[in-house]
């Protein structure tokens, strides 16, 4: 079992969720004949994050069910009793993921989440979890516990340094970073008079691989839908992109 | 292209006719008219033609769920 971060430092808003989201549900239709349940998916973020909710397809589903906050409180002992399915059925085939969510803003034991991922990996027994969280600080819980990182970056100064400190304090092997809401137009990044490409290459020492901006990936969200799931390569070049990434992250792991 | 041809045409046949040459006259007036009024109702379709609409967010989560193309 690979467990996967999308990281984004201290920043927020980079997209690290919907792309985390999208791979993970690519890679679980990628992989829908290995295993009973190829990704599953743990929500750390608190008050329902955004990735459990469009899982969930309704708001009001997450409230008055067993949740990870139940766990880390102590009320449950058994993590699992918070997993949940969502399936898919597609003109091609049945697939599906299994995701866990925190209802509360509460603090997260490091051992708790040990285990939790060594019951994940024992009885679950999926090729990649995914961890989201909110934006990082250096007392994460998920420092040193995850096995790859993909460094997702805006094209924003402040958000790729930030990043770049982050990657190294988190551990992992890192993968390709990503330059996410990317607008051609503005290619070039004034402060330091180069594209942001090089920018993203020179802090984190690898060439992106570029999302860019897209109106549709907005609609998507604010349908509360995966992105991949609704919008053809052909008319997104963002879809397009993040399919590309996926199949990248596939011949990785 | 086809508005200037059917114009030259048109004033050919006025030119044609003034020669006493009455049946061409009248058979090249006839084609300029058509090449006249087919280059308008072309530019108005091409003004017409709606630009390609992006999907809404309603429009979107009505999708029907398809195979990722992964």
């Amino acid at each position: 079992m690979k467990k996967i971060l999308f990281l984004s430092g201290t920043k927020g808003g980079t997209g690290k969720t919907t792309l985390l989201l999208n791979t993970a549900v690519l890679l679980a239709y990628a992989w829908r004949d290995t295993t009973n349940y190829p990704v599953a998916i743990i929500d750390l973020s608190p008050n329902v994050g955004t990735a459990s909710l469009i899982l969930l397809g309704d708001p009001m589903l997450a409230w008055g069910r067993p949740s990870l906050s139940d766990y880390f409180t102590g009320r449950i002992t058994d993590p699992l009793r918070t997993f949940y399915m969502k399936r898919w059925t597609s003109d091609k085939g049945v697939f599906q993921v299994v995701f866990t969510y925190m209802t509360q803003d509460i603090s997260i034991g490091r051992r708790q989440l040990e285990y939790l991922l060594s019951v994940v990996e024992t009885r679950l027994r999926p090729r990649a979890v995914f961890i989201d969280t909110p934006p990082l600080t250096a007392s994460s819980p998920v420092i040193g516990l995850v096995d790859y990182v993909v460094p997702v970056v805006t094209p924003d100064v402040s958000a790729i340094e930030t990043t770049k400190n982050y990657v190294e304090i988190v551990g992992g092997r890192k993968l390709k970073p990503v330059l996410n809401m990317y607008i051609g137009e503005y290619s070039v990044n004034v402060l330091y008079q180069m594209p942001w490409e090089i920018v993203v290459e020179k802090t984190l020492g690898e060439k992106p691989h570029i999302v860019p901006f897209d109106k549709l990936i907005q609609a998507a969200r604010q349908a509360l839908e995966v992105e991949v799931l609704k919008i053809k390569a052909a008319e997104s070049l963002g879809v397009k992109s993040i399919i590309e990434y996926a199949k990248y992250m596939m011949s990785i792991l | 292209m086809r508005l200037a041809l059917g114009v030259l045409l048109n004033i050919a046949a006025f030119i044609i006719y003034a020669l006493a040459q009455q049946t061409i006259a009248i058979i090249i007036y006839i084609i300029s008219i058509v090449l006249i009024i087919t280059s308008n109702r072309r530019r108005k379709e091409a003004d017409t033609q709606e630009p390609r609409k992006e999907p809404t967010p309603e429009e979107i989560r009505k999708r029907p769920v398809s195979a990722p193309e992964i």
